[in-house]
Formats: structure tokens, C-alpha cells, sequence
């Protein structure tokens, strides 16, 4: 394949993503005309697009929620109900650690004890649009995402505990420590002041060593 | 009515335009996250996510953004964090092929396209997906991944190739 057959390439998947300008599709199908190898690309890349734009029949679609639930799920859990499922989750932590044999299940529970109850409080909220995650540090994006996932396991009828411990035990080495997740919520919840940038404000506050900026 | 007048009514927490919605759109976003992610247990969630997101915020929605936009860019939130808890992703998007499998001597027949799919990497089948099934134009892609226009095209260009490549026998290209 030459240089101009790769560069038809990309012109048919511009094209098949409705992007090409029309100087662009002249040149193409001249090329088209005369190329059977790009003829045969063409013509198996419309294949593949009409196949990925059809959806999947075959596929269990889970049923609509209703408004009410919609609005019942977006009210967070009163504190008492917070602490408790915290409690639940760190014995239970715990408990399927011993029970596995892991002796390192003891020296865990101050991990779990630090990020499982934020976890816990953030069952209730839902991953930042956009345009708030860019307001958002790096750090503080992926800490909101695990517990977003965490708190999303716990809502299942089915609890993987397993995922849960993996996905705490990560949490954890983030160097997330107590008062990093209370400063977070507090940043997300609007409670401090923002002060210049987010994230400059956010690594002031945690004393967050250079290197550790690039997480 | 469309999809733009029936989130003008969900705005006013109209229940009905969101399960004509939802009915509408919920087997496209599973079908895409399932895609995406190799995973449909994981695509029910990730319908259930981004409905819920969507109502959440609805308010933000304006008339003249492009609705099927709009909520693949949620979707397409939820799934690269879903697949991020999973695994990290590379701030390298891979190389020209991508790493993984090719067409080889020890395939012996042609893979489905679902199959196919699978062998891209993540990024490249994210981009894919997005552009195909979101109709999300290069654009929009590269503000929801963090790269530019032109890495975006690359990308799915890469993708294509690689489903080409692995689709058609090397004979048949050799004709």
C-alpha cells in the first residue's frame, strides 16, 4: 500500500463519519475509480459502518426508572444510615478478609475505615458532568469516580463484595487519608471557598507534594 | 415529537416524554456501552447511569445542543470511568495497529464483526463507537476524551484499518 492509499484511508473514514469536505470526496472517488484496493476498503468499511449502527437486538434492556425513584435516589441518606452501612461495610471488609485467610485483613480495616465511609456517602450522587470534572483536580476526579463505582456496588441487589474490597483497596492507596476525603466532599459540596484555580486551592489545602500533581 | 421537544417536557419533570426516551434511546445506549465495555452487565448499569444523569441534569440541556450529543456524552462519561476502575487508561493513544490480535495464519476463519470489535483497544473502539452509534462529530469526541480533532480522526482511522485488517484474510487483500 502506498503513501496515497493510506491517506484514502482516512479520507473514507472521514467520509463514512460525514466529515469530508466535498474537494476532499472528489478526490477521493477519482481515487476510488482507479484503486481497487481502496475500492475493496471502501466498500467493507460501509459494511462495518451499517453493522456498528445497528444495535444489538439480542440484549436484556434493564426497565425505565421511574421520576420518583430518579428523585428519592438524589436525596443522600440521613447521617445515622451513613455511619451504619460504614460500619456494615468495614466488618464485612474485614470478615471476608479473615475468612479468606488474608492476614493482612487486620491492617486494612484503617484503609477501609478512611475511604469506606466517604464511599458509603457518596452512595447517593452521580458521576460530575463534564464540565464539572474540569473544574475538578485530576486526583479528585478519579477519587469521585471510585466512589461513585463503590457506592453504585452497594445499591445492587447482589452485592460483589469482592469488587467492593478491590475497589476500596485502591481507593485506598491513593493516599486518600480521612481528612483528604472530608476536605473533597467539603469542596464538592461548595462548603469552602474557592479560592484562584480549583486545583491549585485544592493542592494548598492538601499540602500535595509536586510530584504528586500528576496523579 | 423529537427528541429536543420531549426534553423541553422531561425539564418539567414530565415522566411520560422520559420513558418515550428512554424507550427510545436505552437499547442504542446499552447496545454501545456493551460495546464498548465488553460487558453487558455492565451496560445495564451504564443505561441506568445515564438516565439517571440525564434527569439530573436536564436542566442544563439547552434547544440548540444536539440531543443524541448530549446523551452520548454522558454515556460516553460513564463508560471510559467504568473502564478506567477497571484499568487505567494510557494517556498514549496506542500505536498504529494498537496492541493485540491481527489477522493470522492462526485464524482460519473470519471473526463476526462483534468479535472483531473486541480486538480494538478501548480507545480506538470508544471512538468508534462514539462516532457510529452517538453520531458525535470528531469534535465533540475530542472535548469528551481530551484530544484534538485530528487525533480523533487518526484514531478511528486506526480502528477501521484494524477491523479491516483482522476481518479480511491477507490473501484477499493481496487480490
Amino acid at each position: 500500500m502506498n503513501n496515497i492509499c493510506r491517506a484514502m484511508e482516512m479520507l473514507v473514514s472521514v467520509m463514512l463519519d460525514g466529515e469530508i469536505s466535498s474537494s476532499e470526496k472528489e478526490v477521493l472517488f477519482l481515487h476510488l475509480g482507479e484503486c481497487s484496493h481502496c475500492r475493496r476498503f471502501y466498500e467493507e468499511q460501509r459494511k462495518y459502518h451499517e453493522f456498528l449502527g445497528r444495535t444489538q437486538d439480542d440484549l436484556d434492556v434493564p426497565a425505565c426508572p421511574s421520576l420518583s425513584e430518579q428523585h428519592a435516589k438524589i436525596i443522600r441518606m440521613p447521617r445515622y444510615l451513613q455511619i451504619g452501612a460504614a460500619v456494615i461495610l468495614l466488618a464485612l471488609s474485614f470478615y471476608g478478609g479473615f475468612l479468606s485467610g488474608d492476614k493482612k485483613a487486620l491492617e486494612r480495616i484503617p484503609t477501609y475505615a478512611r475511604v469506606g465511609a466517604p464511599a458509603v456517602w457518596a452512595r447517593n450522587s452521580s458521576l460530575p458532568m463534564e464540565m464539572d470534572r474540569k473544574q475538578l483536580s485530576p486526583l479528585q476526579n478519579l477519587i469521585s469516580e471510585y466512589q461513585f463505582w463503590i457506592g453504585n456496588e452497594l445499591g445492587r441487589d447482589e452485592v460483589n463484595w469482592q469488587k467492593v474490597r478491590t475497589m476500596l483497596d485502591t481507593l485506598g492507596s491513593l493516599r486518600t487519608d480521612l481528612e483528604l476525603l472530608s476536605l473533597q466532599m467539603g469542596f464538592m459540596d461548595g462548603t469552602l471557598q474557592k479560592k484562584d484555580s480549583p486545583q491549585n486551592t485544592w493542592l494548598q489545602l492538601l499540602g500535595v507534594k509536586k510530584q504528586e500533581e500528576s496523579l | 415529537m423529537n427528541d429536543e421537544e420531549l426534553m423541553e417536557l422531561i425539564q418539567n419533570d414530565d415522566e411520560t416524554a422520559f420513558r418515550i426516551l428512554y424507550a427510545r434511546w436505552s437499547r442504542r445506549i446499552m447496545s454501545y456501552a456493551s460495546r464498548a465495555l465488553q460487558d453487558r452487565r455492565e451496560a445495564e448499569d451504564i443505561v441506568q447511569e445515564t438516565f439517571m444523569a440525564l434527569f439530573k441534569s436536564r436542566k442544563r440541556y439547552e434547544a440548540r445542543d444536539r440531543f443524541p450529543s448530549f446523551l452520548f456524552t454522558i454515556a460516553g462519561n460513564a463508560v471510559r470511568s467504568r473502564f478506567r476502575i477497571k484499568r487505567p487508561i494510557p494517556v498514549e493513544d496506542p500505536g498504529e495497529f494498537g496492541e493485540g490480535l491481527h489477522y493470522s495464519q492462526d485464524i482460519e476463519a473470519k471473526l463476526d464483526m462483534e468479535e472483531a470489535l473486541s480486538q480494538l483497544s478501548f480507545e480506538q473502539r470508544e471512538a468508534l463507537l462514539l462516532a457510529v452509534m452517538g453520531g458525535m462529530n470528531y469534535r465533540e469526541i475530542g472535548v469528551m476524551t481530551g484530544s484534538s480533532e485530528s487525533a480523533v480522526a487518526q484514531r478511528i482511522c486506526r480502528a477501521r484499518r484494524r477491523l479491516y485488517d483482522i476481518m479480511v484474510p491477507p490473501e484477499e487483500v493481496a487480490k
